[in-house]
């Protein structure tokens, strides 16, 4: 059973006995904890610091994966849509007016790729079927 | 304009930067620091973004519009600064993505006023990098002034033809491409020659590199805390003195010097303003320093002639703390950093070209009060310049001191005060670094709001691509 160690007793509200006695040590044990506490703070602040770079470190590369990818994909379709999909619409175009309103096929095509051999190829087409045309 | 010719062109500055951070990878990698994955990864963006155009658009593109040129410089610039964003956001520590844009700004701008509060804690891949995108810069700022602006006739924007027609002629028979050949060999050998300069002074190999990329790109990111007082050696003090006056120098009228017509250079009345701004300037402040800041006249020369030529030159490197000298030393200083040094160099600010001009301007306003009637031209060097390059000049001093007055104004309204605020604001408009108060020499620009941080960094870009550049570019009206 706690019993109090000084309720009672002649150190009851005896200040001269607690400042000779107890208070040094009182002290002593409050800087303790406040030193005790100060380190886990440090030291949780150091944690919280430490995981919330981790996490930046962690999460940093898929954000800059997903920006690079978005703007890499408005590039690539900028691209396709200038060198493939624009020539092949200006070939269909041409193609159309020359048999619509027998204009001469006349499309360039900035690229010396596949769709360049494309285009070369139909204007020889366009050009033989003209030629075959007024010679009949 | 032609988009897909503007992409091929900045794709080769992402190439330029890949190379760059796969030096910096490999130096982390040597070293085994934490900035290997974020370096490397960041070069395979760079290389990525920088290869997939240059294989779609073919190279026979024809001739490039003015137009154009402007708009590949500008993007480039800017696609830069956004690379160079992310190995500082992959590596972290205190690179928020707002510090990390104004770091990257920073180092393209050839600024060097920065966000750190600790340098050294940086990996060395990382403190390359940072010391890169100086170098970097400074290439960009070769070939931003004579292979677009002069060609494109933007004369009072860069004023390169001021220093006399003949000589340019002479020089680089007018043409950009060679023009930028003979430039880059400038940039180089002046990096090489430094770097070996420091390395006899004891500096080790790869602070002697990082510290010439930042002198000859009149940059200022140091790989140390203290700057170049971390060193501690006059004479390390005395190369970087002598290559931060050659830096400031238009880079024309040193090829003229070292083809051995140092006439040239000696007799341009430009470069004497220059000098002689130095030479005041490191006199005013070391009888202000002397007795206040520094007991002995050597040490408040020594310092005095440090701070002063790092500040006129727009370089930015630090041997004291400045923000505590006697105020008549720091206007001395905030007028410096308005000015900085000659156009034709890797310096900011508004130019000492500009001055001159500004100042004949106002001489032949004087003038003509007097006689109404009379016909004044402007000369410099004994030959009549064109009104409009005077008039343009004098226009241009005033929008630039109006941007720094605004985004003084700016600051101070989130809270930072008054002397940080403008120093701060003339500071990175000019390509300076550091300013006054809160954000001098010894200081960082950690503690602004990041607000603040935005604008600076606009302020940065503004400076760099002498104002107008940066507007038209940004206006929708020319891309039409």
């Amino acid at each position: 059973m706690w019993k109090k160690p000084i309720v009672g007793t002649d150190k009851q509200g005896n200040l001269d006995w607690y400042f000779r006695n107890l208070h040094a040590k009182f002290l002593n044990v409050k800087s303790a904890v406040n030193e005790l506490k100060e380190l886990n703070e440090e030291t949780l602040y150091r944690t919280a610091s430490d995981l919330k770079s981790r996490a930046n470190r962690t999460v940093m590369p898929g954000i800059v994966a997903v920006i690079s990818a978005l703007v890499f994909s408005l590039i690539f379709s900028y691209f396709v849509n200038q060198y493939m999909v624009n020539p092949i619409n200006k070939m269909a175009h041409g193609i159309e007016d020359f048999l619509e309103r027998d204009k001469t096929f006349d499309v360039t095509v900035e690229t010396k790729d596949e769709i360049f051999h494309l285009s070369s190829a139909i204007r020889s087409l366009c050009s033989k079927v003209s030629l075959a045309e007024r010679n009949r | 304009m032609r988009l897909h010719l503007i992409l091929r062109y900045v794709a080769f500055t992402f190439l330029l930067n890949a190379a760059f951070l796969l030096i910096a990878a490999i130096i982390s990698g040597i070293n085994s620091d934490s900035a290997f994955f974020p370096l490397l990864y960041s070069c395979l963006i760079a290389s990525l973004f920088g290869i997939f155009p240059i294989l779609f658009v073919p190279g026979d593109v024809g001739s490039i519009s003015d137009r154009e040129a402007l708009a590949i410089v500008v993007y480039g610039w800017l696609s830069s600064c956004l690379i160079g964003v992310i190995p500082f956001v992959l590596w972290g520590g205190e690179f928020t993505f707002t510090n990390a844009w104004f770091e990257s700004v920073s180092g393209y701008t050839t600024t060097g006023s920065s966000i750190l509060t600790n340098i050294e804690v940086l990996p060395l891949g990382l403190l390359f990098w940072r010391s890169a995108t100086h170098f970097i810069g400074g290439i960009g700022i070769i070939i931003f002034a004579l292979a677009v602006l002069t060609p494109m006739g933007m004369l009072g924007m860069v004023l390169y033809r001021a220093e006399g027609p003949d000589q340019m002629l002479r020089t680089f028979s007018y043409n950009a491409r060679r023009s930028v050949q003979i430039l880059l060999r400038v940039y180089l050998g002046l990096t090489l020659l430094e770097t070996i300069a420091l390395l006899l002074c004891g500096v080790n190999l790869f602070d002697a590199v990082t510290t010439s990329f930042a002198t000859i790109a009149t940059g200022g990111f140091s790989p140390r805390n203290a700057s170049i007082a971390h060193y501690a050696s006059s004479a390390v003090e005395i190369v970087v003195m002598v290559f931060m006056i050659l830096s400031g120098i238009n880079f024309a009228l040193l090829f003229a010097a070292i083809s051995g017509r140092l006439k040239e250079l000696l007799q341009s009345s430009v470069v004497r303003f220059y000098l002689l701004a130095l030479v005041i300037g490191i006199a005013i402040t070391t009888l202000t320093v002397h007795g206040s800041s520094f007991s002995s006249w050597t040490k408040a020369l020594r310092y005095s002639a440090f701070q002063v030529i790092s500040i006129g030159t727009s370089t930015g490197f630090a041997t004291t703390d400045s923000s505590i000298w006697p105020s008549l030393a720091q206007l001395v200083l905030l007028f410096l950093t308005l000015q900085c040094a000659c156009a034709g160099s890797t310096s900011g600010g508004i130019k000492v070209d500009r001055m001159v001009f500004f100042v004949k301007s106002l001489a032949k306003r004087f003038k003509e009060e007097r006689h109404p009637k009379a016909v004044i031209p402007i000369r410099l060097d004994g030959k009549a310049v064109d009104d409009r390059i005077a008039s343009f000049s004098v226009l241009y001093v005033c929008l630039y001191v109006g941007i720094v007055f605004v985004s003084a104004v700016l600051l101070t309204a989130i809270g930072v005060d008054g002397l940080s605020a403008f120093s701060g604001s003339a500071a990175t408009m000019g390509n300076v670094g550091p300013g006054l108060g809160t954000v001098g020499s010894a200081s960082n620009f950690a503690h602004i709001p990041s607000l603040g941080k935005w604008i600076l960094s606009f302020t940065m870009l503004l400076g760099r691509l002498e104002i107008y550049s940066l507007i038209i570019c940004l206006i929708p009206y020319y891309w039409r």
